[in-house]
C-alpha cells in the first residue's frame, strides 16, 4: 500500500504565500469603495472598508515577510491554494460586510461574500434599495472579481509567470488554455471584458435615460448591472432586481450581456480572431442548444398550460429572459419568487431548474454541472450503445469539437460523469437540509438547492434576511463546492488527512 | 505606437462585439418561434 507522504512545513509556507497575494488582491479592491465613500461622504461605510482592506493587507505581508518562497508549486499546492482561497476570500470580504451593519449575523455577512464571489447573485442584505454607493460597488466588484477568477485577476498582475501560474490555472476549474500563455490569456480576458464593458454600459446607459433616469444615476445602474450580467453574477441595484426597470430594451440589452458572460474565452477568441464557425461546431454550443431549446419548449408549454402568459411577448420577456438567467447562471429575475412558486404551475419551474442544473459554458464566468460535461456524458452514453451495438472486434471511436477535434477519452467520460454526479448530492443535500426546517415545500426546496449549488441565483424566495443560520451554512458550502466543480475541495480534504494521517517524509 | 494606432485593432473589437450581437439575435429568433408554436398547440 502506497504510503501517504506529510506535507512538510515548506508546503504549509508557499501555500500561505500565495494565498497571501489573493488577500492582497482582494485588499486593494476594497479600496474603490474606500475611495468612493470617502467622496460621498460615507463614513460608516468608509471606515468599514478602510479595516476590511487593512486586516486583507496586513495579512498579505505577513505571509509576504514570513513565508515568501521560490518552491515551485505542484498540482496538489495548486488544488489546496484554489479551495482555500475561495474560503478565505469571501471571509475577508465579509468584514466590511459586517461592518457595515446590514446584514443579520456574520453568517448571511459570509453568506452575501460567497454569493457575490462566487458569481451566485442570492442576497441576504438588509434593505438593498437604500445602501450606500459604495457598498453596492463593492457588491458588484465582487462579482466581476469572482467571476474572471479571482486567481487569474491577482496572479496576472503580481506573479512573476511561468509554470507556477499555470497550475492555479487549471486549479480554478478552467481547463482550456484560451492562449499558449496564461498571462496572454488573462489579457485577453481583460480585453474581452473591456470591450464588452464600453460597448454594453454606453447602451444601457442610453435605454435607461430613455426611461427616465437621470444620466448620473443612469451610469451608476448600466454600470453594475453590465458588471453582473458579464460576470453572469446577477447582483440587482434595487431589491426587485430587473423588473424594476419596466424596459424590454434594458432586458433585451441585459439578455445580451449574459449571453456574452456565459460564451467561454475560447469561444470569445474565435469570434474575435479565429474562425467564427467554431462556435457553431463547439460541443457546448451544440449541447446548449439542445438543452435550452428542449427547455425553453417546456416552460412555454407550461406557461400556457398554467395560464401565466397568452402572449409572445410576455413568454420571451418572461420565460425567456428567465430562461437565459437560468442557463447562464446569472441569475437576475423579472418575476418576484413567489410567482414561480404559485402563479407558473410545476412544468415551467422544473424546466428551470433543468436549466440552473445544467449552467453554461466551461471556461466562461458561468455556473453548473457546465455544457461540457454534460455534452460529453452524452456522447459517452451514445460510444457505450454503439460498442453495444456493433460487433466486438470492431473499434468504437466517439470525437467532438472543442476548440479543435478531441477523440473521446475514458477518463474524460469518467470525470464528466463524476463531477455530474457529485453536483446532483449536492443538491441532495441542499434539498435535505431545507426540507428539515419543516416549513418548506418540495419545489421550493429543489428549485433553490439547484440555484445555489450551481451559482445560479434565481430565488423562488427561500433565501432572504430571515433565513436559518444552518441552511446558510449549507448553502455556503453548496456554493464553494460548485464554485470549485468538487476536486479542489476534495485535494483540500486529502491534504488535511495527510497532514493528519501522512508519514513524515525522510 | 499607441495600440489604437495598431491596423485591425478597432476591427477585432467590431467583429466580436458583432458576432455577439448576432448569436443574441439567433437565440431571439428561435425562441420566437418556440413560444409562437407554444401559443397555436397548447389548447
Amino acid at each position: 500500500m502506497t504510503a501517504i507522504l506529510r506535507p512538510d512545513a515548506d508546503d504549509i509556507k508557499l501555500i500561505g504565500y500565495y494565498l497571501g497575494k489573493v488577500l492582497l488582491g482582494l485588499g486593494l479592491l476594497q479600496l474603490i469603495p474606500l475611495v468612493t465613500a470617502l467622496t460621498l461622504g460615507e463614513w460608516n461605510s468608509a471606515s468599514a472598508f478602510a479595516i476590511g482592506a487593512a486586516i486583507a493587507i496586513i495579512a498579505w505581508a505577513l505571509s509576504d515577510g514570513l513565508l515568501a518562497t521560490r518552491q515551485p508549486l505542484s498540482w496538489a499546492h495548486g488544488m489546496v491554494i484554489v479551495a482555500l482561497a475561495w474560503l478565505l476570500g469571501p471571509i475577508a470580504t465579509a468584514v466590511p460586510m459586517l461592518l457595515s451593519g446590514r446584514f443579520t449575523d456574520p453568517v448571511h455577512a459570509l453568506f452575501e461574500s460567497m454569493s457575490a464571489l462566487t458569481t451566485t447573485g442570492m442576497a441576504v442584505i438588509h434593505d438593498l434599495d437604500h445602501p450606500p454607493v459604495s457598498e453596492d460597488l463593492f457588491r458588484h466588484l465582487l462579482q466581476i472579481a469572482g467571476g474572471l477568477g479571482i486567481i487569474i485577476v491577482v496572479l496576472s498582475v503580481f506573479a512573476a509567470g511561468g509554470a507556477r501560474i499555470t497550475t492555479l490555472y487549471a486549479s480554478e476549474g478552467r481547463d482550456e488554455r484560451v492562449l499558449p500563455n496564461i498571462i496572454r490569456t488573462a489579457r485577453f480576458i481583460f480585453q474581452v471584458a473591456s470591450t464588452l464593458f464600453v460597448v454594453g454600459t454606453t447602451a444601457l446607459v442610453i435605454a435607461l435615460v430613455a426611461t427616465g433616469f437621470t444620466f448620473p444615476r443612469a451610469v451608476y445602474h448600466g454600470v453594475n448591472l453590465f458588471f453582473a450580467s458579464f460576470a453572469t453574477g446577477g447582483f440587482s441595484v434595487m431589491q426587485s432586481s430587473i423588473i424594476y426597470y419596466h424596459s424590454a430594451t434594458v432586458e433585451l440589452l441585459v439578455g445580451l450581456i449574459m449571453v456574452a458572460g456565459t460564451l467561454s474565452f475560447g469561444l470569445h477568441l474565435a469570434l474575435w480572431r479565429g474562425d467564427p464557425r467554431d462556435v457553431l461546431r463547439h460541443l457546448e454550443t451544440r449541447t446548449l442548444t439542445v438543452t435550452t431549446s428542449l427547455l425553453f419548449a417546456l416552460l412555454c408549454v407550461g406557461l400556457v398550460r398554467a395560464g401565466s402568459y397568452d402572449t409572445v411577448e410576455a413568454l420571451l420577456r418572461k420565460g425567456l429572459f428567465t430562461m437565459v438567467s437560468a442557463a447562464s447562471s446569472t441569475g437576475h429575475q423579472v418575476n418576484v419568487g413567489d410567482t414561480y412558486l404559485y402563479d407558473w404551475g410545476l412544468l415551467a419551474p422544473a424546466a428551470i431548474v433543468g436549466a440552473m442544473a445544467m449552467g453554461g459554458m466551461a471556461s466562461s464566468t458561468a455556473g453548473g454541472i457546465k455544457a461540457l460535461r454534460g455534452g460529453i456524458t452524452f456522447k459517452s452514453l451514445t460510444h457505450e450503445i454503439r460498442r453495444i451495438l456493433l460487433p466486438e472486434s470492431a473499434l468504437v471511436v466517439t470525437t467532438y469539437h472543442a476548440g479543435k477535434r478531441q477523440v473521446l477519452r475514458d477518463e474524460n467520460a469518467r470525470a464528466a460523469t463524476t463531477v455530474l454526479l457529485l453536483f446532483i448530492a449536492s443538491y441532495l443535500l441542499g434539498i435535505t437540509t431545507a426540507l428539515a426546517y419543516g416549513e418548506l415545500d418540495l419545489t421550493q426546496a429543489i428549485f433553490e438547492a439547484v440555484s445555489v449549488g450551481s451559482n445560479i441565483g434565481v430565488s423562488i424566495g427561500v433565501v432572504n434576511p430571515g433565513m436559518p443560520d444552518g441552511l446558510a451554512l449549507v448553502y455556503i458550502l453548496q456554493m464553494w463546492l460548485g464554485r470549485l466543480e468538487f476536486v479542489a475541495a476534495f485535494a483540500l480534504l486529502g491534504y488535511l488527512f495527510s497532514l493528519a494521517r501522512g508519514r513524515a517524509r525522510a | 505606437m499607441s495600440r489604437r494606432a495598431i491596423p485591425g485593432f478597432w476591427r477585432e473589437r467590431a467583429r466580436g462585439v458583432g458576432y455577439v450581437v448576432l448569436l443574441g439575435g439567433a437565440v431571439l429568433v428561435v425562441a420566437t418561434l418556440i413560444a409562437t408554436a407554444a401559443l397555436v398547440a397548447v389548447p
